[in-house]
């Protein structure tokens, strides 16, 4: 209210009660003033408070949690996808019509090398020998090692690598040498190279491990032969049992389709062509639908944590009659007391929702460190789930709020005595 | 708050130390009796070195107290106001009160329960209105006032002391009676200065940092007396200021109100059940049944 709204020549006070303005000054509460009337039930109980904030703090740290979580594992295995591609093909000689092993033309790498996007190719084949620590040990015992006849240039097929000594060259594959996967190698008790081993039946010298091999994991336990050294000593005849194909993964469904007819002319359905980055994929996938589901069950626990603010509210604005009686009593409207206990709902959520943050991200960074993961912490997931605690500190303020508006000045006294 | 948006009393010399207000006397005609002249309570306290009473209020055979300033204008005005609960049958808990308190007075009501002296109060302070009659609160007929007006008008010209204090645990005393600005948009530095203020005027300023818990039932009543004085409003209700007191206790907050209303010229109604509090007052309203059944003015006029 301003002097310009009193009628003119009203300068003097008037004498008499009629002349007054009819409307008194409007009550105001700074807005800056809403976050200490916020704080002041907060101040008040502490433990009620601090509870309160726990129910929101988890549906929150339980998202976050999740999203991190996810986040950090699918783009782990987007760049193990990435580094190992998604254009290798493997295609195996499968099994014939009567449940016996088929083979593969023994022309089938080269055949499969023509076809026009394939960029490389590199077959295995599986030798009939086993591979024990000494022959002293009983043939039977291979500990499920295979011995594998492989092409020198198969490691930049798969992309594997080298943990210890070095792959097969054109020296080491005609002489027994043997390069070990890495399972094979740690059944074997050999974690160095130089050591021998009892293959087929005479010593071949350890000159390498592999690293696990990620796109072809059935290779981790073979011990690695040169293909000269398979001819010579183990009647290997050239027919493959895996080819390793890379092709231009533009064209990688087309090359699919022409394998069977490549690699076995005469039987092109006994031919089994995966890709083995769909596990990967589907890995992927998988881990999202996860992530859907524990959000989902976050935001149940959420939703529960808004009702405990509801309540806790209720409680709160029930015993605290005689406060909002005074209040009303030092001019509050209905409007400056709906407005404290929103504000104060808000708080509860707000400071909940942040320890929700800061506790879910801190557990999922440990987690993905724990898993050798790059941590990341999704800035959706940080601004989400504060603006989600907000979001429910309002609506479960809200009824509370319009409870305590409603309280007439002098129900709100009385009721307090 | 201004001056310019408050209309000034008419000129009766320079209106000395805080905003003229209508409500204020302008104090030509008792000098010395002015708010800005008045002894603070401090001074007083000095002034009666050796008293073993607190500094607050008369100790016998101190220095003369200041006469009451004369009157202004009309704060409360009652035109056969009724106030009836609905209900089966309906509750009549005022019957037609006429009732006049000027700018300046010390009035009493006094009743027993079930007099209807709360909803007088309630009625009073604005906090309830009429069913039907004129009640008009510092000039403003509250009967034509929605609930956010009415607010205002408490804001600014109704100060509050309940019998239980009302205070906010979890608050310094001096938050507490800067809460009496709150509603007022008054920034939060002016409101703790003016608290302090208050507080001195109570004679309570070493207790500004304590929490309500730990203060003694007086001084609690002190603190909200201040929060009550803090806006300087039209009109100070005390609902039963001393129920929760012991007598003497009670006594040294009958001194403090007194003291406010001679030196400061606060308007100030205490309704109580208690005739000897009443005694204490020079104005006296006798309510029965919901009707004013004596006022001693109109006995003395």
């Amino acid at each position: 209210m301003s002097a310009v709204a009193r009628p003119i020549g009203a300068q003097a006070p008037p004498p008499a009660a009629g002349a007054r303005p009819r409307k008194p000054r409007s009550s105001r509460l700074h807005p800056s003033d809403l976050v200490g009337l916020g704080a002041i039930g907060l101040r008040a109980s502490r433990v009620r408070a601090a509870l309160t904030m726990i129910g929101i703090a988890i549906g929150i740290a339980a998202m976050v949690g999740v999203l991190v979580i996810s986040e950090s594992s699918r783009s782990d295995l987007l760049s193990q996808l990435d580094r190992l591609g998604t254009n290798m093909l493997r295609v195996t000689a499968g099994q014939t019509l009567f449940g016996g092993s088929a083979e593969l033309s023994t022309d089938a790498r080269a055949m499969i090398e023509r076809v026009g996007p394939v960029e490389s190719a590199s077959s295995v084949a599986t030798v009939d020998a086993t591979v024990r620590r000494t022959d002293f040990i009983d043939e039977g015992r291979t500990g499920g090692i295979s011995v594998t006849a492989a092409d020198l240039d198969l490691l930049d097929t798969l992309r594997a690598e080298v943990g210890v000594g070095r792959w097969l060259d054109e020296a080491s594959a005609s002489v027994p040498t043997t390069v070990l996967g890495n399972t094979a190698a740690r059944r074997l008790g050999i974690t160095g190279t130089g050591v021998r081993v009892w293959l087929g039946d005479r010593w071949f010298t350890v000159i390498g491990i592999l690293e696990p091999v990620e796109l072809a994991g059935e290779l981790d336990s073979s011990a690695f032969v040169g293909i000269g050294v398979s001819e010579q000593l183990f009647e290997y005849e050239g027919s493959p049992s895996t080819i390793y194909v890379r092709s231009d993964v533009d064209y990688i469904e087309d090359v699919r389709a022409v394998m069977g007819r490549t690699a076995n002319p005469e039987d092109p359905s006994e031919v089994e062509v995966t890709r083995p980055s769909d596990v990967l994929e589907a890995k992927a996938a998988a881990a999202v639908a996860f992530t859907d589901l524990f959000l989902g069950l976050g935001a149940v626990a959420l939703i529960v944590g808004g009702f405990g603010i509801a309540n806790v509210m209720l409680m709160s604005v029930m015993e605290r009659r005689g406060e909002i009686g005074l209040r009303r009593a030092l001019g509050a409207t209905r409007r400056h007391i709906a407005l404290q206990f929103v504000s104060e709902a808000l708080a509860l959520a707000l400071v909940g929702g942040v320890l929700g943050v800061l506790l879910g991200a801190g557990l999922a960074v440990a987690y993905a460190l724990s898993q050798a993961w790059t941590p990341i912490i999704p800035a959706v997931a940080v601004g989400g789930g504060i603006a989600a605690a907000v979001a429910i500190g309002a609506v479960a303020g809200f009824y509370p709020a319009m409870r305590a508006a409603r309280l007439s000045p002098t129900d709100a006294l009385r009721g307090a005595e | 708050m201004t001056n310019a948006q408050q209309p000034a009393h008419p000129p009766q010399g320079p209106p000395p130390g805080p905003p003229a207000r209508p409500w204020d006397r302008g104090g030509a005609g008792a000098p010395g009796l002015t708010p800005g002249s008045a002894p603070r309570p401090s001074a007083l306290a000095q002034a009666q070195p050796g008293s073993q009473a607190p500094p607050l209020g008369r100790a016998p055979g101190s220095a003369p107290l200041p006469l009451r300033p004369p009157l202004g204008p009309v704060v409360l005005d009652l035109q056969d106001a009724v106030r009836t609960y609905p209900g089966d049958p309906p509750v009549e808990a005022l019957r037609g009160v006429n009732l006049r308190v000027r700018a300046g007075e010390l009035v009493a009501i006094v009743g027993p329960s079930g007099s209807g002296k709360s909803t007088l109060l309630h009625v009073l302070g604005t906090l309830d209105k009429p069913t039907s009659g004129i009640v008009r609160v510092a000039g403003f007929d509250i009967g034509t006032l929605g609930d956010q007006d009415l607010s205002g008008l408490r804001s600014q010209h109704v100060g509050f002391i309940f019998q239980q204090f009302y205070l906010i645990e979890g608050m310094s005393a001096l938050d507490n009676i800067a809460n009496g600005l709150l509603y007022r948009g008054v920034g939060p530095a002016q409101r703790r200065q003016r608290a302090g203020e208050a507080l001195e005027r109570v004679d309570l300023s070493h207790r500004a940092d304590h929490r309500p818990s730990k203060l003694s039932g007086g001084e609690r009543q002190r603190v909200a007396i201040a929060r009550a004085i803090v806006g300087r409003p039209s009109v100070v209700l005390a609902d039963e200021p001393t129920g929760n007191l012991d007598s003497k206790t009670g006594r040294v907050i009958l001194d403090l109100l007194d003291e406010l209303n001679r030196r400061d010229g606060t308007t100030i109604v205490v309704i109580t059940h208690d005739h000897q509090v009443a005694a204490r007052m020079p104005r006296r309203l006798e309510i029965l049944d919901g009707r004013i059944v004596r006022d001693s003015l109109a006995v003395a006029a």
